[in-house]
């Protein structure tokens, strides 16, 4: 089963926008957001998604990447 | 609101468990000692002493004898004996029951009532709850067998009020209802720990 990829790193990059730029906007702590960033979360809300999406002028197609190789962590 | 109702609660509830665990704590050690001090003398022939004006309980009450001729002298060894073994006992049920109860609260002071260590702690309390019920069931039983043995009851009254006695063992069912509870909880409280984590990884 393939694993959802966040790319979330490479959109903030396009905005050039900041982690504690974009918490501060989003509403949620800069520890949450880098975990998100790097992967390390099992879920997202949809609102926090929406909340992202609204920051970065983006779709959340744009955030988000299905993987059909990559490996599902245990 | 209601978290830091919760939180609140958690932390007078924990420091009073840490209170109660130390009065335990030393009403356990007390009576290990006078039960031991008192099996002493009575083994060194002391039981005359508590026979000059003999002091018996009679369920809530405590009777006052003019002399000690319907108490048996092994009356008084029964009961140093029964104190020392009920001070072991508390000791042994209040540290494990108390060490217990502050694993369950101690998470819920930072807020987070669902650790892992929240369902061993409420497994243990069931065990504890079903050992120490038991014991206290069959404690009960071998006291009351030997008060009857040890207690002319009979004399104590009027032959013509009271010409016989009979003992009546009874088998209380609440602590094993109280266990069974205590043990479906901690089932509760792992999948709550479960839904704590989702809740933890989920932004």
């Amino acid at each position: 089963m393939g694993k959802i990829i966040i790319r979330l790193d490479r959109v903030m990059a396009d905005r050039k926008m900041s982690l504690n730029a974009l918490s501060e906007q989003v509403g949620i702590s800069n520890v949450n957001l880098s975990k998100l960033k790097n992967g390390k979360v099992s879920a997202v809300r949809l609102s926090t998604l929406g909340a992202i999406c609204e920051a970065l002028h983006c779709q959340p197609g744009d955030i988000l990447e299905y993987d059909p190789a990559a490996d599902e962590e245990p | 609101m209601e978290h830091t109702r919760m939180i609140r609660t958690a932390q007078v509830l924990d420091k009073l468990a840490k209170v109660l665990s130390v009065l335990f704590l030393v009403v356990s050690i007390l009576m290990m000692v006078l039960g031991g001090v008192c099996a002493f003398i009575v083994g060194m022939g002391g039981a005359d002493l508590g026979q000059a004006s003999p002091e018996i309980a009679f369920g809530p009450l405590s009777l006052e004898l003019a002399d000690g001729a319907a108490v048996s002298p092994a009356y008084y060894t029964t009961i140093s004996i029964a104190i020392l073994v009920g001070g072991l006992f508390v000791l042994v049920v209040s540290r494990v029951g108390f060490r217990a109860i502050r694993s369950i609260l101690e998470p819920m002071t930072v807020g987070r009532p669902f650790e892992e260590r929240c369902s061993r702690a409420l497994k243990t309390l069931a065990l504890l709850t079903l050992v120490g019920g038991a014991c206290m069931q069959v404690g009960t039983w071998i006291m009351t067998y030997l008060m009857s043995l040890q207690i002319d009851v009979v004399s104590l009254f009027a032959p013509e009020a009271v010409t016989g006695v009979t003992v009546h063992f009874t088998f209380g069912v609440n602590f094993l209802l109280f266990a069974g509870i205590l043990y479906l909880l901690s089932f509760v409280f792992r999948y709550g720990e479960v839904l704590q984590r989702e809740s933890d990884e989920t932004v």
